[in-house]
This record gives C-alpha cells, structure tokens and sequence, in this order.
C-alpha cells in the first residue's frame, strides 16, 4: 500500500536539456493521398505547444508520427524528418517502443485499462519496460499521480478499479500513465473534449506545470484554450503549417492572413 | 444567424456607434466655427452642450457594446484589436466633446460680453480641427492609413497656430492693456482647441498600426 504522505518529487528537477523537438521536410502519406506537405517546426523544450486548424488540416496526422503511430497503419508513409533532441527518431537504430516511452499520448477520450485498479494503470508502462521493484513502481505511481494532479483525490483508493474514477479523474490518470515512464514529449489529441468545464481547467491548470517535465504538445479545436494554455501556437490547413509563432502573436496579430480568418472565426 | 455573423453584426454596430460620436464633435466644432465666423452666439452653449449629452450616451453605450461583446465572443486577432482601438479611444472623444463645450461656453462669454477682442483669430484653428475630425472620420469608415497619417500633422499645424495666437494675443495685450481680458479669454478658448487637437490625434496614432493590419 502506498504511504497517503508527502509525494515524491523528482530529485532531478527540471531538465532543460531533454525534449527539443524538431520536424524537417517532413510529409505523410496515406497511400496516394498526401496528408501534411514539408512541414518544418520547431519547438523548445518545457513549452507547451498548441496546434490548431480545421478537422482534416493534418494537425493529427502530425501529432502521430510525433511517436511513429503511422507504423501501424499498414498504406501510411512519413518522409522527412522528426529530430528528439537531435536524433531522427525515423532512423532504422530507433526502437518504436522505446521511442513511445519518450514520447508519451494522450487520447481525447481517457481510455484507462478497464481491468486495472488505479496504481496498476499508472505503473503499467514501467512494468512493459521491466520494472519489477515493488517500492520503485510505487514511488513511480505516486510521482506521476502528484505530478497529474491526481493524487490527493485518489490516495485513499489507489486498489480500486479505475473505472470508478470520474471522467475527469480518468483522463488525468491517463496523464499520469504516460508520465510514470518519465517521457520527454507529451502529445495531447484534444485531451478535454470529452469533459465538464471543471476537469476542463483542472487539466488546463496542470498543463502549466507539466512542461517543467515535458514539452507538451497539444491538438485543440478550443481556440480559447489553445490561447490559455500555450506558449507557441501552430496552425495547420489543409496538410501545410501556415503559421508558428508565440500565442500572443497568433492571437492577437497574426502574419498570416489565413491564420486571422481562422482565429477570428471567419472561415472552418 | 452564425457565432461569426452575430459578432460581425456587433461590430458593425459598434463601427458605426463610434463613427456617430466623430459625426457629434464634428457638429459642436461646425457650430463653433459658424457663431464665431457670423460673431453670433444665440444658443450655442445650450445646444453644444446637447450635443455633448448624447455623446456621453453613446460613450456608456458603445463601452458596453464592447464589455458583452469580449464576454459573448471572445474575440482575437483584428477582432480584439478593434474593440481595443475604439474602447480606448471613447475617452479621447468624449473629452474633445467636453472641450468643445469648454470653448462654447467662453466664445459665448466673449461675444456676449463688451470685451476687445478678434475672435476671428480663432477661426482657423477651428476650421483646422474640423478638417483633422472630417479626416479622420473618413480615415476609420475607408480603413485609408494615409488619412490617419495625415492628422499627425496637420495637429503640428493646429500646435503651430496655437502658438502664433499666443504671440499676437501677447501683442495685443502689450500694445494696448485693455484687452487683456478678452486676449485672456482669447488664450483660454485657444488652449481647449488644441487641447482637443491632441485627444483627435490620440486616436489617429492608435488608429495607424491597427489599419495596417485591418482586413479589407
């Protein structure tokens, strides 16, 4: 049973040297149809980083080869490239698996292990890589539930079955699954769509303090929470980037002129 | 009717709120310039000061149109910029406004009264005013940055004219001391109108960068 006391925290802090992210020419099929066209971006480690655009813009599609999902799907083909902290993460010595523990996902709609208790749900990427020290994985449980805002909801019932937890609750349970295998990059595909606006802002609000651990990376239709939230906003259209620039800028004085129908609601 | 057509329709309203208030001043300042061009007062106090109530109206209505339409839509980009300009520059027209009334009033006093005086020294500061208001009316309905530009300087010119006066006025005052205090009166008027130079030209500079960026 894990001690209800003072969390862990990572003795480390922050590291300022891990989760560059960086994509070149990079370009997705799938099969003939192109889905993102030479996409080059840039983002800086600890930002959070929001991409906009309308349904079918490519912002997914980019967000997916982030962690190589298109190898699963057997017609999608990713030319280019995606440098972490400067290494392709397309390159043939690249584990996939490997690279998904660096690169953590978040989906919109929280998808806990349904057989799990709650504990088991957040060590369970540590247990895939082989953790087995029965003291480790728990210190391991209670940082990520500390860091996902989670744990002084659910200390009192951490062997219980993570789908009682409310919908809110699951999603940042999921958060902190991902983040129990200390990734550098966290992806986000519309991670509070499918909540009230009260786990809403709960998510929001730990987004602020989740990039001293990682560079998040978040896909939003919210066009006033990708203002909240992120340091750096991208806005795709029809497979290109168009624009990426600081929030401030995109929101209030954007260069491009696609960018200000966009924001401004004038067109998608 | 769409989230973008609603915001769209208030904003057109509130274009067009702001463009009235221009529309008020310019009426205070044209009946300014005629009761001092004819040397003619009737009820030109009363009536500026009408004009300036409804100014003040249209000031509480257009801040409110601005506050519920940040809270119903939450507006970004050239959107946001625009309730920006016109929310800031409220102030700045209504204070011309009260300046005009300021001038009426002591144009009345000096007409009205048996001081010396040469109120038609007065006259092309007010016909410079009206053209700084009439263009820069013109600057925000056409969205024409040249326009805007302009009112910079044709305010060094309203500044420049405002110091001639003041030079004249001290003449005048040393060649012959009895009219002083219509010279005095003289300067008071002088001082608001380029005091209301400066709010026109506080809204052209705000003006300038937003249309530089304003879709057409």
């Amino acid at each position: 049973m894990l001690a209800p006391s003072a969390p862990a925290i990572p003795a480390d802090g922050i590291q300022l040297d891990r989760g560059a992210l960086s994509a070149q020419h990079l370009q997705v099929f799938y099969g003939r149809k192109q889905a993102l066209f030479d996409v080059d971006i840039d983002l800086t480690p600890h930002t959070v980083n929001a991409l906009i655009g309308p349904s079918g813009c490519g912002k997914t599609t980019f967000l997916r080869a982030i962690n190589r999902l298109h190898d699963l799907t057997p017609e999608a083909r990713v030319e280019g490239k995606i440098l972490l902290d400067g290494i392709d993460i397309y390159d043939r010595s690249i584990d996939p698996v490997d690279l998904r523990r660096r690169v953590g996902m978040v989906f919109q709609k929280p998808n806990p292990f349904p057989t799990m208790s709650v504990v088991d749900n957040v060590t369970a990427g540590l247990r895939l890589t082989g953790v087995r020290h029965r003291g480790k994985l728990q210190e391991a449980a209670e940082r990520a539930l500390v860091q996902a805002a989670l744990w002084d909801e659910v200390k009192d019932r951490l062997r219980q079955p993570a789908l009682r937890l409310s919908g809110g609750q699951q999603q940042r349970l999921c958060i902190a699954r991902a983040l129990a295998v200390e990734p550098e990059v966290l992806l986000m595909d519309e991670p509070t769509s499918a909540l009230d606006p009260q786990s809403t802002a709960r998510i929001e609000d730990l987004l602020g303090s989740l990039k001293q651990q990682v560079t998040v990376i978040i896909v939003t239709h919210n066009m006033q929470q990708a203002a909240r939230i992120s340091d750096t906003t991208a806005f795709f259209l029809a497979g290109s980037l168009v624009e990426l620039g600081p929030t401030d800028a995109i929101f209030t004085n954007p260069s491009d002129p696609r960018t200000e129908a966009y924001v401004t609601g004038r067109f998608g | 009717m769409t989230a973008r057509a609603g915001l769209d329709t208030v904003l057109q309203e509130i274009g067009a709120n702001f463009l009235r208030m221009h529309s008020l001043v310019l009426e205070q300042l044209t009946a300014i310039s005629k009761a001092g061009r004819d040397q003619r007062v009737g009820d030109l106090s009363a009536s500026v000061r009408r004009t300036d109530d409804q100014i003040d109206k249209l000031e509480l209505t257009l801040e409110d149109q601005c506050l519920h339409s940040i809270a119903r839509h939450q507006p970004v980009a050239s959107d946001l910029r625009f309730l920006m300009l016109v929310f800031k520059s409220l102030t700045d027209l209504e204070r011309a406004g009260d300046y005009a009334v300021h001038v009426a009033d002591d144009l009345v006093a000096l007409l009205s009264g048996s001081l010396e005086a040469r109120p038609n020294d007065l006259l092309p500061l007010l016909a410079q005013l009206v053209t700084m208001l009439e263009r820069l009316s013109y600057a925000f309905a056409e969205r024409d940055r040249e326009a805007a530009a302009s009112l910079v300087i044709l305010d060094d010119e309203v500044d420049a004219l405002y110091e001639q006066l003041q030079r004249s006025n001290l003449t005048r005052i040393l060649e012959n001391p009895r009219s002083l205090p219509g010279a005095l009166q003289i300067a008071r008027i002088s001082r608001s109108l380029e005091r209301l130079g400066d709010h026109l030209t506080n809204i052209a500079e705000r003006l300038q960068p937003w249309l530089a960026h304003a879709p057409r």
